[in-house]
């Protein structure tokens, strides 16, 4: 029992570590005060009704959740065509493709911004939505190589040969055989894809001066004023966030868990 | 139900891969409902020669045909051939019902039909009342027995498998030739099977073709590959047997033969076909015995002869004789006929 203590404090620590900053932000949201402290001294919902009839608010939520849903999408469709397309290259141009795929995940989200941004003041693309969808694509594509493809080196590659013998043709064997075994990998992989760009402030802030994403709004707003209506949507979409992300892993494991046992 | 089965022809079928030749010049005719497997050790062309034949490859040189259908140039869903695959290779999102099914659905075979032919097959091969389960939810044997099921089931003329039950535990092995032997007469399909395991080879094949280096070093029936080895390897690689090479004449005298032939290299000897019993054996020699060991329903000794050469010899346990003791000196012997002579 000893030597069980030190591991489950160090865990509890690490626990504490990683939730600290929910613990301080979810009470607050709950505040009937009018500036941002802790704790609060009185109780209501005030700020989450500042934060639903709020336009402004509004207009950025809608904004980065359909630039997250578009990016995306693209992000998973291009990775898990990514995956498919490099098994068929020979090894070395697979790892060199690879690579050049996760990068985007090494490379920091400063120095993308700053690459997009020259970019796109050339071709006068600033302030596009279209834009911010594309570098946030960009961003989500190596979570999507790395999960569809974990998943994808699972699968028996003698599936899809077994579909062309039993009389399907190369396209209808890739959708009957090869892409059902991973869709709760690419299921998975988009969810890991949206809020990459749900969450991204640094390029989006480059990217979009006038129409701001969520981030951008809370940065600004924080700027200039401290209220709690940003501890109000901290807290909404911890609860979201945290139920798509045990959603995305639920499915993960589940895939795992099918490919393994057959 | 032997309706479209079909031969098989290789015809000077060569494949290369770089400088490697995997198939060397490989011809084979197999006939209508034979029952034929390519036997070898890995590398030795066999899976390469199947993987042409379903068309998951194509050779560098020369033609297959499937009954009079040149096929090398069609893709694998142009062959309708079926095929039953080592690591199973049933779809994990399907049912066991839906796996079967879908060779038919494939050929658009309509819906009333499809139910009848899966439900049918999967009572062959003894998994009537299956249909609805995952292929997770299956053991090893019965996974092996959804894939024959749906290798059958369209009826091909032509059924491929490739080391089909080297994944499978012996027992299951033993279980599952059957079922394939079974198969194989209700269908009358042409059966091309790939393995490395001699002993399946011989209980299941009409005719072996054992295979080394990309060629075919014999062409035969289980027996007569058994029992007439043209070759060393052959002889070595079908069963076991004790080889006596020529080499200056003194293995040979010391079995108590004369010299050979010219052209032999070396005699074969099945340890079966030595024994200690005086009565029928022709030829008899002296040896020292070096080991006794217990096989079940064999006892197997280890002689060492006068000239050094050691030999195995398996003797059925209800032998009358009493065992010999280690390093005693004993008198056993073998039939003239038994010896059969290797001339590479």
């Amino acid at each position: 029992m000893k030597n069980r203590l030190l591991p489950t404090v160090l865990f509890a620590l690490g626990v504490l570590f990683l939730f600290f900053p929910i613990l301080i932000v979810a009470p607050m949201s709950f505040s009937g005060d009018r500036f941002l402290g802790f704790p609060p001294k009185s109780w209501g919902l005030i700020w989450y009704e500042a934060y639903f009839s709020d336009p402004v608010w509004l207009a950025a939520t809608w904004r980065s959740l359909r630039v997250a849903a578009v990016s995306a999408l693209i992000a998973t469709l291009a990775g898990t065509a990514a995956v498919v397309g490099l098994s068929r290259f020979s090894s070395r141009w697979r790892a060199g493709f690879t690579g050049l795929m996760l990068a985007p995940a090494i490379v920091p989200n400063v120095i993308i911004a700053l690459g997009i941004f020259m970019l796109a003041l050339r071709f006068g693309s600033t302030d596009s939505e279209v834009t911010l969808i594309f570098a946030h694509a960009a961003v989500g594509l190596p979570f999507v190589v790395m999960i569809v493809g974990a998943a994808y080196r699972q699968t028996d590659p003698t599936l899809e040969k077994a579909a062309r013998v039993f009389g399907a043709g190369p396209l209808r064997a890739f959708w009957t055989a090869t892409v059902p075994p991973l869709v709760p990998a690419i299921a998975a992989a988009f969810i890991f894809a949206f809020f990459v760009s749900f969450d991204e402030l640094v390029i989006a802030l480059f990217l979009m001066g006038g129409s701001e994403t969520l981030p951008v709004r809370i940065w600004n707003d924080l700027r200039f004023e401290i209220n709690p209506t940003i501890a109000a949507i901290s807290t909404f979409f911890v609860i979201v966030t945290a139920l798509a992300m045990g959603l995305a892993e639920f499915l993960r494991a589940r895939a795992t868990r099918r490919q393994g046992n057959n | 139900m032997n309706q479209g089965r079909a031969p098989v022809r290789f015809q000077n079928v060569s494949r290369s891969f770089g400088s490697v030749v995997a198939l060397d010049d490989f011809c084979l005719n197999i006939d209508a409902g034979e029952f034929i497997t390519l036997l070898g050790p890995s590398g030795s062309g066999k899976t390469t020669a199947l993987n042409i034949l379903a068309g998951f490859d194509r050779a560098t040189s020369g033609e297959v045909y499937i009954g009079e259908r040149a096929v090398g140039a069609l893709p694998p869903e142009k062959r309708n051939v079926g095929m039953v695959f080592q690591s199973f290779a049933l779809f994990p999102h399907m049912s066991v019902f839906e796996n079967v099914a879908f060779p038919l659905r494939m050929r658009r075979v309509p819906g009333p039909e499809i139910r009848q032919r899966v439900e049918r097959t999967l009572e062959m091969v003894q998994l009537a009342g299956y249909g609805p389960r995952r292929p997770a939810a299956l053991s090893g044997g019965q996974r092996q027995r959804v894939a024959l099921a749906r290798a059958v089931v369209a009826e091909p003329p032509v059924l491929l498998m490739d080391e089909s039950l080297s994944a499978l535990d012996l027992k299951l092995r033993e279980e599952l030739q059957e079922e394939i032997r079974r198969l194989h007469r209700e269908f009358g399909t042409t059966v091309v099977f790939v393995t490395h395991d001699q002993g399946e080879a011989l209980t299941l094949s009409d005719r072996i073709a054992l295979m080394d280096a990309g060629t075919i070093c014999q062409l035969d029936t289980p027996g007569a590959l058994y029992d007439k080895p043209a070759s060393r390897f052959v002889a070595d690689f079908i069963g076991r047997t004790n080889i006596v090479p020529m080499d200056d004449g003194s293995h040979v005298s010391a079995v108590g033969l004369d010299a050979a032939p010219d052209k032999v290299v070396a005699l074969s000897l099945r340890p079966e076909k030595l024994t200690r019993s005086p009565g029928p054996s022709d030829v008899r020699f002296d040896a020292t015995v070096q080991d006794v060991a217990f096989r079940g329903a064999t006892t197997e000794l280890r002689l060492c002869l006068a000239s050094g050469l050691l030999l195995r010899m398996s003797e059925p346990r209800s032998g009358a004789l009493p065992l010999p003791a280690r390093g005693e000196t004993i008198s056993a012997g073998f039939a003239r006929q038994d010896a059969t002579s290797l001339y590479e």
